[in-house]
């Protein structure tokens, strides 16, 4: 991977409508088209068809543009990937494109493959170039978290869910979109931020969203979501994460002046001034050699 | 005669059978790749039996890349032991 620009595109494992499909594949098409020379990893399992997920919004692009494949890394786990693909019901009914030829398999060193989905962070380490970012739940959120604390900037889609089967049974509220969460709140800062208030915007955001299905309650995954959303909040507040916001854009073409656009900047975060000082240098130079 | 044979500009839509496929190639890769990272010696190996053949490497500290050419395809699995992931140098 050395001198690789990674990119990293996560999202819902729930599928999208059938028009949130088309335009998560339209968007992510415009994103792969826009960053030509890097390498894409992803969650290679998902399921595909006409309403997908974002996984499997990704295999079915494989699928139209087998070109494209040396360009994307799908990430598999020893346990976890062979369950996933099998056909329903022995296994979950996932599929992985054909056309996909290069992995990072995350495996145990032990007789019995045992590695889950989510054990797997090697593909946020990895990652150092622009993200793609479709609707995605707690966990995506965390990753996504993760990024922009490294300085990389993401791209997020919204609106790709059918709203209907992606709300609480109890509440009728939506489910937390990693995408949306974040826009939210990032719309909501006008000014420097103290983390008092920040923990307020978070507050308010779930006073009419949902973290998972109260009705299936500690009997379904309700435990490792909320698990996730404590890891998820604590790296938030102790980073100051809405202070990163301005790597989040959800335009695809305008993001570097997005990037460089720092309304709310911490100027002990040498890295992050650092990341910025280079692209203004590098976006300089490239405009003196185009006088 | 099947539409897509008529029609040269035909071009599937999102509703048509792609070209993912189900479990047993991707089992039969995990599985080659696992024992191949397990092993603590690196053997390049060709299974005729599979028509399969396997070139192993250790291409950076707890990071090994497999390549399997299997069914006519090059595949190519970087490993990484769970426990390792933290270790790994980005820049491998």
């Amino acid at each position: 991977m050395k001198t690789e620009k990674v990119s990293q595109i996560v999202g819902d494992s729930f599928p999208f409508s059938e028009r949130g499909t088309l335009i998560a594949k339209q968007k992510t098409t415009e994103f792969i088209d826009a960053n030509k020379e890097n390498i894409f990893l992803y969650g290679a399992t998902g399921r595909s068809g006409v309403c997908a997920d974002a996984n499997g919004t990704i295999n079915l692009i494989l699928d139209e543009r087998p070109d494209l494949r040396n360009q994307f890394v799908g990430n598999i786990v020893d346990e976890h990937t062979v369950i996933a693909t099998k056909p329903k019901p022995e296994g979950w009914g996932c599929t992985i494109s054909s056309h996909l030829q290069n992995f990072i398999l995350v495996y145990s060193a032990t007789p019995q493959a045992t590695v889950k989905f989510g054990d797997d962070p090697i593909s946020d380490i990895l990652t150092n170039a622009i993200s793609l970012c479709l609707e995605g739940g707690v966990q995506t959120l965390k990753q996504i978290t993760d990024l922009l604390n490294k300085h990389v900037p993401v791209v997020v889609v919204t609106k790709l869910r059918e709203l209907a089967e992606n709300c609480d049974p109890i509440t009728k509220y939506p489910y937390l979109s990693a995408a949306d969460f974040l826009m939210t709140i990032k719309k909501s800062i006008r000014s420097t931020l103290s983390t008092e208030n920040a923990e307020k915007l978070v507050q308010t955001y779930f006073l009419d969203h949902a973290l998972f299905n109260n009705k299936k309650g500690a009997n379904s995954d309700a435990g490792t979501k909320q698990n996730l959303y404590d890891q998820f909040i604590k790296q938030f507040m102790e980073n100051r994460v809405w202070e990163k916001l301005n790597f989040l854009t959800t335009e695809i073409k305008s993001l570097t002046v997005s990037v460089l656009n720092f309304s709310v900047f911490d100027p002990s975060d040498y890295a992050g001034y650092l990341t910025v000082l280079i692209c203004k240098a590098k976006i300089i130079i490239n405009v003196m050699r185009l006088k | 005669m099947l539409a897509t044979a008529t029609t040269p500009e035909f071009k599937p839509s999102i509703a048509a059978k792609t070209n993912t496929s189900a479990s047993n190639w991707i089992e039969k890769i995990i599985t080659i790749a696992r024992s191949n990272f397990l092993d603590k010696e690196l053997k390049n190996t060709s299974e005729s039996k599979d028509s399969c053949s396997v070139t192993i490497k250790e291409v950076g500290p707890f990071i090994k890349i497999c390549r399997i050419e299997y069914e006519g395809k090059v595949y190519k699995i970087f490993g990484i032991e769970k426990s390792h992931q933290s270790e790994i140098d980005p820049a491998f």
